[in-house]
């Protein structure tokens, strides 16, 4: 099976970020799928769950971030072409189909991104790591390595494979 | 899972807590389907007429057995509905429970996409490998499930599963420690490990399902019923406020009361549990936290009460402390009491429709509730008092838990469901002299208990070093449920008169108690003769003494070998044989100065039985203060210790002299017949005045030991510095205060009486004597007397008089399965039979007879079978003053004895 173009990147940001998180990374992924992109990574809510251990400690965990921010950005730039292209056709029916569906498969590659793009990649990349909690002083690190990866992985896929997604 | 048992769980007592929270949930559950599936207007009518036909007061509910027997079979249709809309409630939410139970391990594992720890590859082998050895460490015999949340963020663990079934989940973020902290992942995974190892899961996650369950299956229904109802009411009247304040007075503030109490009653049980299982773990190495101040205190304290684990701060000082495995807060205590009377109320109604009688109820009951009782109160108290004991030399005096475990038991009546409807029930239980001391009562049991036990486990532990084993805690426990078997048989059971049966009950079971201050010798001496406690189990006076004796005399057995050689011990003994020698010493004097016909006088009966308490009290001072005066740690727990022996050994003592001069009669040395067990009541009536009495004084003492050794050491240190006036000024002070605490007690106990002194006689007054002195004189020969009558020509009117006096004395003598509405019931058999008598001859005795009948009937007419007042219960005494007056009436006139030997 084909990995999900929002896996690869977010695997290749673990890769640089946070290598030792590889080893649950595919159950990650997975779980991420599963639940179709709408989860965000949980953060300390289960510190008083029953026979929990009781104190909810936060792990600066990449894996989840990663996934997260990788499925925003997919999620926009799925928008953001495929409004292009219904404006471009202007076909009524294609827009509301594209609003009806709840669940787009997940593209398999990512477009040829301009300068321009990867800009405002970065700074949705930058401000859903700061409000999924991931601390200042990893941040940057986590950005630096995740925009390697949006970069290792663009012009995988035409704007039209996008659009249809 | 585990294999044998070679590590148990700390001792938490906490098991109890789970099994009555869930208890607590079915019970309330049964009432509340009760109050929406109640029966209409027309069933309503049904059960009025059925009680009007079976003869039972519609109003005070006064009946004989044969009446409610009939009025059983009259409304068969409604009491099987009622026990249907009960039986419902409960298996509506057990069954939701159960699916709850059955299915919520699948659902944690579906819904948080719960991936098998094996199932992530090679490079997982050391992580496993690290948790077959903390298993392996833990004791368990195999290793649970291990599961992995991959997306959480979390450095935590949880434990889940079914009982038997165990598995552990592990955050995604706690993986990650195992290589950056390698000591934090064993701590977590050390407290999951405990948890399964401590055997937490099945009955956590079944508690937590049956809460779940009730509050979706009963809670919510009930409240829409509720609502509805206000909504009905509000539109019909057109006062929606009125409506919705009647509302929240009546079921609203219960069901928010009730279900409070469930919460906190869970949570305290579930941090019970995670402290139980960091000392299993042996890591109280919580992250640190920085002490909040202020409100932010505050806020962080009542949340943490709101969650099901302790604070970090309070794991931590756990670990270290062993007293912190059995936090005995107020709050705890609170709830604890609360939910025990609480759930035994919303059983009661369920297990009252079952096709047996109301007495194999309460009794059934009272065994299942005292057991839950023993294991939420004295099994806490007990185990906290061991753990104390490891590392302080005198254990700490447990009032404020044992206050608030007292509040917790009398307030769960009012929060209870099945109390709705008996208005007012709050205003007329407090006001009572018999509800206050029943407070009294039951903070001394738990106060006293556990010192006692203390005491006697420290002497074993000097004399052996050993600790105590599972088998006399086990005996300590069985004396907690004697001791709660009585209490909730007699009060937390809805309908039963308290006045009188909970104080003999418990002072019974308990030994020695404040109750028994009711009836001191400052007062009514022979009420406690009357209402001795051999009647208490069914007539059995063997069982009531076990269950008097057990409680005080296992820890006895405890402190074993240890005991033989006790300062305390010896001081106690000692005092109790110099108080009989005084005893014999009176009981001589009294023989050769005073006339047979004074000795013959009931009146003079009290005086000696005061003068003998009062021998105890002094015997207890003495003791008390010279076991306190000697150095050493444990002085106050030993002077009450020998206290409480020379108590022991005196009454031990005197009884041999009662016996061999005749029973209750017998102490003014006349031998002759009386009542059946009168002396063993007598007794232990003598028991407990002193030793309740006593208690007070005996602490006095040993204030008056401490501060007497205190001086002594200072003189000895300064001998030629402190002057002896200054001394003896300080002996008087000590003296001084003994003296006004005495006084203060004894104003106390008179002015907790305000007696309503029935058609002049005062009973606060020196030592008036009720008339029921005689009837229980005369109990064992009535009935021989009637026989008499009947034989020699009498009336069959004075025969049936005489028997039904003859029970009334029975029912006197604290029969504790009759209720006050059965003593009406024979009052009222009585009168009726009075009234039927032909009329005297004598025109003086008529008007007498005339006259007591009237009063009586008066009296009875006043008296309503759930009035729990004192003025209630004086009205009894009343009637039962003037039968006997009526009696004596046949036996002085010459004129009646006339005419019974003519046949009436």
């Amino acid at each position: 099976m084909t990995e999900s173009i929002i896996a690869r990147v977010a695997r290749t940001t673990v890769e640089r970020a946070a290598p030792e998180e590889l080893l649950f990374f595919d159950a990650a992924a997975a779980a991420y799928a599963s639940r179709s992109g709408r989860a965000t990574p949980r953060r300390g809510r289960r510190g008083d769950e029953a026979l929990g251990y009781g104190v909810s400690e936060v792990v600066d965990l990449v894996t989840p971030v990663a996934l997260t921010v990788a499925g925003a950005v997919v999620a926009h730039l799925a928008d953001r072409v495929g409004a292009a292209a219904s404006a471009r056709t202007g076909r009524l029916v294609e827009r509301l189909g594209s609003r009806l569906r709840r669940r787009p498969p997940a593209p398999t590659r990512l477009p040829e991104l301009s300068a321009e793009q990867l800009d405002v990649i970065r700074a949705l990349a930058e401000e859903r790591a700061r409000a999924l909690g991931l601390a200042e002083d990893r941040i940057a690190l986590f950005v630096d390595a995740f925009m390697v990866s949006v970069q290792r992985h663009s012009g995988e896929a035409s704007p039209d494979e996008i659009a249809e997604s | 899972m585990t294999g044998k048992d070679a590590s148990p769980a700390p001792p938490t007592g906490m098991v109890v807590r789970f099994l009555m929270v869930i208890v607590l949930s079915l019970g309330t559950a049964a009432t509340f389907y009760a109050v929406m599936l109640a029966a209409g207007p027309a069933e309503r009518e049904h059960t009025v007429q059925c009680r009007k036909q079976a003869g039972i007061n519609t109003v005070t509910g006064v009946g004989s057995t044969e009446a409610y027997r009939n009025f059983n079979r009259c409304d068969t249709a409604n009491i099987r509905r009622e026990f249907r809309n009960l039986l419902t409630g409960a298996l509506v939410v057990a069954l939701g429970a159960a699916l709850f139970y059955r299915f919520q391990p699948a659902y944690k594992r579906r819904r948080q996409r719960l991936v098998p720890l094996t199932s992530l590859g090679e490079g997982i082998a050391p992580v496993q490998e690290r948790i077959d050895q903390l298993v392996a460490e833990a004791g368990l015999a195999s290793t649970p499930d291990i599961v992995v949340d991959p997306l959480s963020r979390d450095a935590g663990g949880l434990a889940f599963g079914r009982f038997r079934r165990p598995a552990i989940r592990l955050d995604a973020g706690l993986l990650t420690r195992f290589s950056s902290d390698p000591a934090a992942f064993d701590t977590v995974v050390r407290h999951e490990l405990a948890h399964v190892r401590n055997g937490d899961i099945g009955i956590t996650y079944l508690t937590m399902a049956v809460w779940r369950s009730f509050v979706l299956l009963a809670l919510v229904p009930v409240l829409v019923v509720e609502l509805y109802s206000i909504w009905q009411v509000a539109r019909s009247t057109g006062e929606p406020l009125r409506a919705i304040g009647a509302g929240l007075t009546g079921t609203g503030w219960r069901i928010a009361a009730l279900i409070l109490v469930v919460y906190l009653a869970r949570n305290t049980v579930l941090q019970g549990r995670e402290i139980a299982a960091d000392v299993r773990a042996g890591s109280g190495d919580v992250p640190e936290r920085p002490e909040a101040g202020g409100v932010a205190r505050i806020v962080a304290a009542i949340r943490f009460r709101f969650g099901t684990h302790p604070s970090p701060q309070l794991r931590r000082r756990a670990a270290q402390e062993p007293t912190g495995v059995v936090p005995l807060t107020p709050l705890e205590m609170l709830l604890a009491g609360c939910t025990i009377t609480v759930a035994c109320d919303a059983v009661y109604p369920i297990l009252y429709f079952l096709p047996t009688s109301r007495l194999v109820l309460v009794y059934t009951l009272s065994v299942l509730f005292a057991t839950a009782f023993a294991g939420l109160l004295v099994v806490a108290g007990w185990r906290w008092i061991i753990a104390a004991d490891q590392r302080r030399p005198t254990p700490r005096l447990l009032i404020v838990p044992a206050l608030a475990a007292t509040a917790g038991l009398v307030l769960g009546r009012f929060v209870s469901l099945a109390s709705y409807g008996q208005t007012g029930s709050f205003v007329r239980f407090f006001p009572t002299r018999a509800g206050l001391l029943l407070v009294a009562e039951l903070l001394a049991v738990a106060v006293l208990l556990p010192l006692w036990a203390a005491y006697c486990l420290r002497i074993r532990r000097a004399a052996t070093g050993s600790e105590p084993s599972r088998g006399p805690i086990a005996l300590i426990l069985l004396s907690g449920v004697l001791i709660a078997y009585a209490w909730i048989g007699t009060w937390a059971i809805p309908g039963w008169d308290i006045t009188r049966r909970a104080t003999v009950a418990i002072s019974a079971a308990a030994g020695t108690t404040a109750a028994s201050a009711q009836w001191s010798p400052f007062d009514r001496p022979i009420g406690v003769i009357a209402m001795n406690p051999i009647h208490l189990f069914e007539g059995s006076a063997a069982i009531a003494l076990v269950a008097a004796l057990l409680p005080w005399l296992v820890p006895v057995a405890l402190a074993g070998p240890g005991l033989i050689g006790s300062r305390a011990l010896r001081a106690g003994v000692a005092g109790g044989l110099a108080a009989v020698a005084a005893d014999l010493v009176l009981r001589a004097g009294l023989r050769l100065t005073v006339s047979p016909e004074v000795r013959q006088e009931t009146a003079f009966v009290f005086v000696v039985f005061c003068i003998e308490v009062c021998v105890l009290l002094v015997v207890q001072v003495v003791v008390a203060a010279v076991v306190a005066s000697r150095a050493g740690p444990g002085r106050v727990v030993g002077g009450l210790f020998a206290a409480f022996v020379s108590v022991l050994v005196g009454v031990a003592g005197m009884s041999v002299w009662s016996v061999l001069s005749g029973c209750v009669p017998g102490v003014a040395l006349r031998a002759a017949s009386c009542a059946p067990g009168a002396t063993v009541g007598f007794l232990f009536a003598t028991w407990r005045a002193a030793t309740v009495t006593g208690l007070v004084l005996a602490l006095a003492g040993v204030g008056l030991g401490i501060t007497a050794a205190r001086y002594r050491d200072r003189r000895r240190a300064t001998a030629d510095v402190v002057p002896a006036a200054a001394t003896t000024r300080s002996h008087r002070k000590v003296v001084a205060g003994l003296v006004l605490l005495t006084l203060l007690w004894t104003a106390g106990t008179a002015i907790a009486r305000p007696h309503t002194a029935p058609e002049g006689r005062d009973y606060t007054a020196g030592f008036a004597i009720p008339a029921n002195v005689s009837l229980m004189n005369r109990g064992g020969t009535t009935a021989e007397q009637a026989e008499a009558w009947r034989s020699g020509g009498g009336s069959q009117a004075i025969a049936d008089l005489a028997r039904a006096l003859n029970s009334l004395y029975g029912s006197l003598n604290a029969d504790v399965t009759t209720s006050l509405a059965g003593d009406l019931r024979i009052a009222a058999d009585a009168l009726a039979l009075a009234r039927t008598f032909p009329p005297i001859p004598d025109a003086a005795v008529q008007k007498q007879w005339a006259t007591a009948l009237q009063l009586a009937e008066k009296a009875l007419a006043g008296t309503d079978a759930y009035d729990r007042s004192p003025g209630s219960y004086d009205r009894i005494l009343v009637i039962f003053s003037l039968l006997e007056a009526m009696v004596n009436l046949f036996e002085t006139s010459d004129q009646l004895k006339a005419l019974i030997a003519k046949g009436g």
